[in-house]
């Protein structure tokens, strides 16, 4: 079974499985285009916590089907759907969601980009503008005569479905 | 990047697009109201934002021809609020009134003069109205199918037909209706109690044939060749423009006992309906001879199915017909244009 080496950006070496750290398609063509390589390959964006994190998910994952073709047709499947797994892996603190969310995107891991996006989705699904401020620790940087005007711009959203709204009776006219 | 701790607003903005497609309208709207950044990234036009949220929720094209017009979030907006009526004959439920009309919007006893609301379809957001012979079929956002009306069965209330994976386009013929699912399977229904069965255009080839792009070789050659752009139901036939390959037409297929869940129809391709503008690479040479000897008729973007007639509209502008189903060439309708492109 062949190892490489990857190089963090704070110049941590880490051994990793070949066809594991293959789950990277920025990786997976680097190794195509140079052949063997012997020294460790450089991860310049990504530190050693992030990228050991990276590679638990990628171990994990090592049996998964490539994915298909139609997959980016298909991305707005629901935002809760995350398995169990990848679920509780990305039980970690925001500045961690974030950085594997970036790193995933640098280093070209699309499911894994997915899952934190998801993740990250259901943070806010649910929540008034006020409660997702409260979450990501957002700053309110509008004057209170714009948060209202907003506030009314955005109503719309909120009744479009009118599932309560009364009726109204052509019969009446 | 800001010194402090990485935060949701540093994520470049091709990450926040994918969170905020993730989401939904509503929640993206919510996320909106929490700070400037947030606003400007929803209500930015550069973004595109509601160009995307529009193309995903509403699935229809139609609403293209608007949007040199009004911008995406009002034209959203309108479409979020969007309710249903059907008037005309009433005959069937084809109308699918879930109350009687008053009096006087009826013409006649099974003639409704007046556009009449559908309340049940008030809470199922409804993007597409397709009107088959005895029937009529409502698409929603989220890729169901309901119909009215008589579909091969006796009469039934209005009640959703049950497809395996969300639907993305529909259309219907006299007494059938095919439909596109996202994932750009194509399903036929002759008879709405048996349910829905999907057509397969594939048959087993071998991988090393350079022959001809045939629906056989569906998927075989190139990502963007043989996938399904757009099914049409036009009285007793199905047809389907695949990339690559042209418009195909076949008879839907009835309930089968052997295989209940699918069937392989016997198909004609439309001379020169297989022009592609860009031919995706590593297509086989003599394919690619083939596909290009239509240059003059140009890609098609739309097309017609009338009974025994076909009309197709092509990227050139150029309006084409090919009457009967035979192997005919197509003739083009100089009478008809279209501003090229559209």
């Amino acid at each position: 079974m062949s190892e490489i080496k990857l190089l963090s950006s704070d110049q941590a070496t880490i051994t990793v499985e070949k066809s594991v750290a293959e789950r990277s398609i920025l990786i997976k063509n680097m190794l195509e285009d140079v052949g063997e390589v012997t020294e460790a390959i450089p991860i310049p964006n990504v530190n050693e916590n992030v990228l050991k994190k990276v590679i638990e998910w990628c171990e994990h994952h090592k049996g998964d089907p490539p994915a298909q073709a139609d997959d980016d047709s298909d991305s707005r499947k629901k935002s809760s759907d995350i398995d169990e797994w990848d679920q509780k892996f990305m039980q970690v603190d925001q500045e961690m969601l974030f950085e594997i969310i970036l790193a995933a995107n640098y280093l070209d891991i699309k499911p894994l980009l997915d899952v934190g996006c998801k993740t990250v989705a259901n943070m806010i699904k649910g929540k008034s503008p006020e409660e997702i401020r409260k979450t990501f620790n957002i700053q309110n940087d509008f004057t209170p005569d714009e948060e209202e005007q907003i506030r009314r711009e955005n109503e719309w959203a909120e009744e479009s479905v009118p599932r309560s709204q009364p009726l109204d009776i052509d019969e009446a006219c | 990047m800001s010194s402090g701790p990485l935060s949701l607003g540093d994520l470049p903005s091709e990450i926040l697009d994918r969170i905020l497609d993730c989401v939904g309208y509503k929640e993206a709207v919510n996320l909106s109201g929490t700070s400037k950044g947030f606003y400007n990234t929803l209500y930015d036009e550069d973004t595109g934002y509601w160009k995307r949220e529009a193309q995903r929720v509403f699935k229809t094209p139609h609403v293209d021809s608007l949007i040199n017009k009004v911008p995406w979030q009002y034209l959203f907006r309108g479409m979020a609020k969007a309710r249903v009526y059907t008037w005309g004959q009433a005959t069937n439920g084809k109308l699918g009134h879930d109350r009687s009309p008053p009096k006087h919007y009826m013409r006649s006893r099974h003639s409704v003069a007046v556009p009449f609301e559908i309340l049940r379809f008030r809470s199922k957001f409804v993007v597409d109205i397709v009107a088959g012979g005895w029937s009529t079929s409502f698409l929603t956002s989220d890729g169901r199918v309901y119909i009215s009306g008589r579909l091969g069965s006796e009469l039934d209330p209005t009640a959703e037909i049950e497809f395996p994976e969300p639907i993305f386009q529909l259309s219907s013929g006299r007494g059938h209706l095919i439909a596109l699912s996202n994932k750009g399977r194509v399903y036929t229904c002759v008879n709405k109690s048996q349910g829905v069965q999907r057509v397969d255009f594939c048959v087993t080839v071998n991988d090393s044939d350079p022959g001809h792009l045939t629906p056989d070789k569906i998927g075989k050659v190139a990502e963007d060749i043989g996938w399904v752009k757009k099914v049409v139901g036009g009285w007793d036939r199905c047809a389907a423009l695949i990339s690559g390959i042209g418009i195909v037409v076949w008879e839907p297929a009835g309930f089968s006992r052997s295989d209940p869940v699918c069937y392989r129809p016997s198909i004609r391709i439309m001379e020169g309906t297989d022009y592609l503008e860009k031919p995706p690479r590593g297509i086989p040479t003599e394919a690619l001879a083939d596909v290009q000897k239509h240059k003059s008729i140009g890609q098609v973007v739309d097309f017609v199915l009338g009974e025994g007639y076909l009309v197709f509209l092509t990227i050139t502008g150029k309006v084409f017909a090919i009457p009967g189903f035979d192997r005919v060439a197509p003739v083009e309708l100089v009478h008809f244009s279209s501003p090229e492109g559209q």
